[in-house]
């Protein structure tokens, strides 16, 4: 009788993983709500700032957030797989289409070089040519003499999408150093002279030189009218609970968004 | 005194738990190794197995899929680190075995602390000091195949130096003391005693690194340069097999056309692993 518990206690161990339905929004272990978010890695700290406040306000919801990228965060709210993705991709994925949407405003995106270059202001041409690899050295342009070195996201990232639509085919230079983050992008360029790259600004980024564009100068004070940005937006399926579609609203409505350098801008509703 | 047959019950018991552990083990294994083979199966048959795998442009998002840069990248970053790794390791086992031995158990204790510590530490120790020197001495950017092989190196280290300390440490007091005994110098015990019999733990402890090497991705993602271009030396940005899974994988997640390859790749690795272990066995068949 005894073996018989133990071995009916072994079974139900091995098959209690089988047991869990698929979807994230029903996975209830010890009577708790859970709800899993995944998606662009830019989305992450405002989300991370936001949550602990939020899971105060609704004792017995666990909220989980994995990083994965846009595309990844789409595409796991798409199949079932995550309750709320986060995104900044434009133009946007079919799959995007069908989902609910909430967008959280603009996140601008800079264009970055390092001190030592001596180049402040680049045309739109310029800044083109030489993200295509076309310019090779800072001297063309008016610069100190040090061989032009492109960093850049991987094609993931939302930034990335958005500077694959400023430059045309061939698209940016093959010969560029990829970095999985923002931080890793700044880090890069702020240390590796003739270095150039983008990131999606945030208060506190220093010690490198902010390119202006066509003579318009990357004013944190007037972000609303900087031209280069991207639309980190929350995603939820339509047939998602009123608690999950309340949380991605909160998010996107979030008061800390002005510390992740998100703000709004005419033409976004929220 | 009744001789006992059979097994105890609780011995029954026992067996059967481990028995089911192991089987789900197994089942794991064969479950993700089924799972790469169903993707490439995809791969090849949406794309064909064609010379252009070898090629050198990579665009997944427009069915370009010339793998040659990664595999070219993930053989020299391993090539390097093993190259440095190794004459480093065997000359702490050496010192260890040699000059150290009462404080052998000591620096085993150091060495496995060591062995715990998390790659992404190694990888930013490699962006923050190895970088910026390799961009100081060569007036490059600095990330490089070389320095994802550096990086690699000193992560294999204290793997590679517990190895080569087991090793060593095998070889018989009663002949290393034959040999000082019959008027061989210490050199000469070592070079043609200590280190020729060993050499097959050895190699097998290089073979076991070189897996090691093979399959990391975060230290090497954070200071190769993720360039998808075919190097052109050492100091050139790269990309190895698994630090291009690791950049793709946000991009073309399961489900998303394309992400077939990032199985093909994966199968490649999990082959080479393979190959790795065979390669174990045989030199341990050798060995006996």
């Amino acid at each position: 009788m005894r073996r018989r518990w133990i071995w009916a206690m072994v079974w139900g161990l091995v098959l209690l993983p089988w047991s869990y339905p698929a979807q994230g929004t029903t996975l209830k272990p010890l009577g708790m709500h859970q709800i899993s978010i995944i998606g662009a890695t830019s989305l992450i700290p405002l989300t991370k700032r936001f949550l602990p406040e939020w899971e105060r306000r609704h004792p017995g919801v666990v909220v989980s957030v994995t990083a994965g990228g846009s595309w990844a965060g789409i595409l796991a709210v798409a199949e079932g797989q995550a309750d709320i993705g986060m995104a900044d991709l434009a133009p946007l994925p079919k799959r995007a289409l069908r989902l609910d949407s909430y967008p959280a405003g603009r996140l601008a995106v800079a264009f970055i070089a390092n001190s030592d270059d001596g180049v402040k202001n680049l045309s739109r041409s310029q800044l083109v040519q030489v993200l295509q690899g076309r310019i090779h050295n800072w001297q063309t342009l008016g610069g100190h003499d040090k061989p032009v070195i492109v960093v850049s996201r991987p094609m993931s990232s939302g930034a990335r999408a958005m500077l694959d639509r400023l430059v045309p085919a061939p698209g940016l230079s093959a010969d560029a150093i990829i970095q999985l983050s923002n931080g890793a992008v700044l880090k890069t360029v702020r240390e590796t002279p003739g270095a150039i790259g983008y990131v999606e600004w945030r208060p506190g980024m220093g010690g490198v030189t902010m390119l202006g564009i066509d003579h318009q100068v990357f004013d944190t004070s007037r972000l609303a009218a900087w031209p280069y940005y991207t639309q980190p937006t929350f995603y939820v399926a339509p047939g998602a609970s009123s608690l999950v579609k309340q949380l991605a609203e909160m998010l996107s409505r979030s008061p800390y968004k002005a510390e992740f350098g998100i703000y709004r801008a005419q033409g976004i509703p929220r | 005194m009744k001789p006992v047959t059979g097994r105890p019950r609780g011995d029954h018991l026992l067996y059967r738990v481990v028995w089911l552990g192991a089987l789900l083990l197994l089942m794991l294994g064969f479950a993700i190794a089924a799972i790469l083979v169903w993707g490439t199966v995809k791969f090849v048959i949406d794309h064909g197995l064609n010379p252009s795998l070898l090629g050198t442009i990579y665009q997944p998002t427009h069915d370009q899929f010339g793998l040659l840069p990664f595999i070219a990248g993930s053989l020299v970053v391993t090539m390097i680190a093993i190259v440095v790794a190794l004459p480093l390791a065997l000359s702490v086992a050496v010192t260890v075995i040699a000059t150290l031995p009462r404080q052998m158990q000591m620096i085993r204790q150091i060495l496995s602390g060591l062995v715990a510590i998390p790659s992404v530490v190694f990888g930013w120790w490699g962006l923050s000091l190895l970088v910026p020197s390799i961009r100081w001495i060569s007036g490059r950017p600095g990330f490089s195949l070389l320095a994802g092989g550096l990086v690699l190196a000193i992560m294999i280290l204290p793997t590679l130096s517990l190895l080569s300390i087991n090793a060593l440490d095998r070889v018989s007091v009663r002949w290393v003391e034959g040999s000082l005994a019959l008027g061989a110098t210490p050199d000469q015990t070592l070079g043609r005693l200590i280190l020729s019999v060993s050499r097959i733990p050895l190699l097998e402890a290089s073979i076991l690194a070189v897996g090691r090497a093979l399959g990391e991705t975060m230290a090497v993602q954070m200071v190769i340069g993720g360039r998808v271009l075919l190097p052109h030396g050492l100091l050139s940005p790269g990309a190895t097999l698994t630090t291009q899974l690791l950049t793709d994988i946000s991009l073309l997640p399961p489900g998303i056309p394309g992400h077939y390859v990032l199985d093909f790749m994966a199968l490649l690795l999990l082959v080479a692993m393979y190959g790795m272990v065979v390669l174990v066995e045989r030199t341990r068949r050798w060995s006996l």
